[in-house]
């Protein structure tokens, strides 16, 4: 437990994504479906470059063949950073990696991982004993079970890592409705209030947010 | 909370089992059915051979003539390693346990044990206090009620044990699939999700894993 960390802000945190390629979006068997955490991993995207926060990006097993690249649709959004391919699953054991990271110059990491209990926790919990900050996005991961996600989950907040939700991050960057990140805040945020309802109906958006995120896009 | 513990490797692991006997499996009524609790601790103790960790294996009242021994299924991947039976649920009462744990050399336990509540728990708190890192394998364990389970989970977790899952600490143990345990990883890892569906249709699976997973055991 820690009591010191606060509310975290774009100008702090870097986006590290990671392994949300063809096998591991197969497999998802855990809470949130796989077309939700595509949908809230592309809002993470979009948020990151209209907030200017740095992203990392990267892969496992694309260059020897075993794994397709990342998702097309996740990987549209992410145009101009460069993946980086892996064969371990510990993502801190690629030198490349650990300097992407490090070349970012934040402390501050906020992580979204196929799969959790896996690529995700090894990942964070490599992070913290690195000296970096951890953060992860609960409903942009996901695993082949339940228990496995859940399982996951624990490990990593248990080592002292943040749970967060994709909303809650893009919140936690911006903040303030009338301060310097609102207006492309209110692009991002009208995108993905519109989008939602085309994939899931266990997410709840207002009549009032839907008018003000159709407006948002028109205007 | 520890931020220190890092990824765990095969060099520095040892896997104690404890009572995985008929009569622990019969009760269990908690989130992994009783045929994938066993299967992943067969996993386990199949990996743990492949990669050089050392085992413990420990059972509960079969000198007295009250309980059956190891499940045979499971007894059968642990060939060659003598089971220590006990009186005592708390396993670290036992000085022939004791020992075999310290003879290990390692100083990261991985438990597996029925049932989650009274014997792993014992157990896994006893190391704790005695040293030890630990880490549980949250679904190859099991409880008699799911809030059984659950509630031992919270206890093992704050009290400093780290929550795996089977295929965590089997992905941990090799991590690197160009790494010097890739070999010995596949064809383990390839029985592995060739029989998980002979099981339970609870766990996901890829199609392009379930092909490598066949060449691998072809091969």
């Amino acid at each position: 437990m820690n009591r010191e960390l606060g509310v975290w802000t774009n100008e702090d945190s870097a986006l590290v994504l990671i392994d949300y390629q063809r096998d591991q979006f197969e497999s998802l068997r855990s809470e949130t479906p796989a077309e939700l955490i595509e949908l809230n991993t592309r809002w993470l995207a979009r948020a990151a470059k209209a907030f200017d926060v740095p992203i990392v990006l990267s892969t496992i097993g694309v260059e020897s063949g075993i794994n397709g690249p990342t998702r097309p649709a996740i990987a549209a959004e992410l145009d101009g950073v460069e993946p980086i391919d892996r064969s371990s699953t510990n993502s801190f054991e690629s030198d490349a990696f650990r300097e992407a990271v490090a070349a970012t110059g934040r402390r501050r990491l906020i992580f979204g991982a196929l799969q959790t209990e896996v690529c995700l926790a090894f990942a964070v919990i490599e992070a913290l004993k690195a000296g970096y900050e951890a953060e992860f996005v609960t409903d942009a991961v996901g695993s082949r079970s339940d228990i496995a996600h859940r399982t996951g989950i624990r490990r990593m907040s248990l080592a002292g890592a943040v749970p967060n939700t994709t909303l809650a991050v893009v919140m936690e960057w911006f903040r303030d409705w009338t301060g310097p990140l609102a207006e492309p805040a209110r692009r991002t945020t009208g995108w993905y209030l519109t989008e939602v309802p085309g994939v899931t109906d266990t997410v709840g958006v207002s009549d009032g947010e839907a008018a003000l995120a159709q407006a948002a896009l028109a205007g | 909370m520890n931020r220190n513990l890092g990824v765990w490797t095969a060099e520095d692991c040892a896997l104690v089992l404890i009572d995985y006997q008929p009569p622990q499996f019969e009760s269990i009524r908690s989130d992994t059915p009783t045929e994938l609790i066993e299967l992943n601790t067969r996993w386990l103790a199949r990996a743990a051979k492949a990669f050089d960790v050392p085992i413990v294996l420990s059972t509960v009242g079969v000198a007295s003539g009250r309980l059956s021994p190891t499940q045979p299924a499971i007894a059968a991947e642990l060939e060659g390693i003598e089971p220590i039976d006990r009186s005592s649920m708390n396993s670290f009462e036992d000085q022939a346990f004791r020992e075999a744990v310290a003879a290990t050399g390692r100083r990261r336990l991985i438990f597996g044990a029925l049932q989650t509540e009274v014997c792993l728990t014992f157990a896994v708190i006893e190391a704790l206090k005695a040293g030890y890192d630990a880490q549980f394998v949250t679904d190859a364990v099991g409880g008699r009620s799911e809030i059984a389970h659950l509630t031992a989970i919270e206890r093992l977790g704050l009290a400093g044990a780290v929550p795996n899952t089977a295929l965590g600490v089997v992905v941990e143990w090799f991590r690197d699939w160009a790494g010097p345990l890739a070999e010995a990883a596949r064809p383990v890892t390839g029985w592995y999700l060739t029989e998980v569906p002979k099981v339970t249709d609870t766990v996901g699976i890829a199609e392009a894993e379930t092909a490598r997973a066949e060449a691998a055991l072809a091969a």
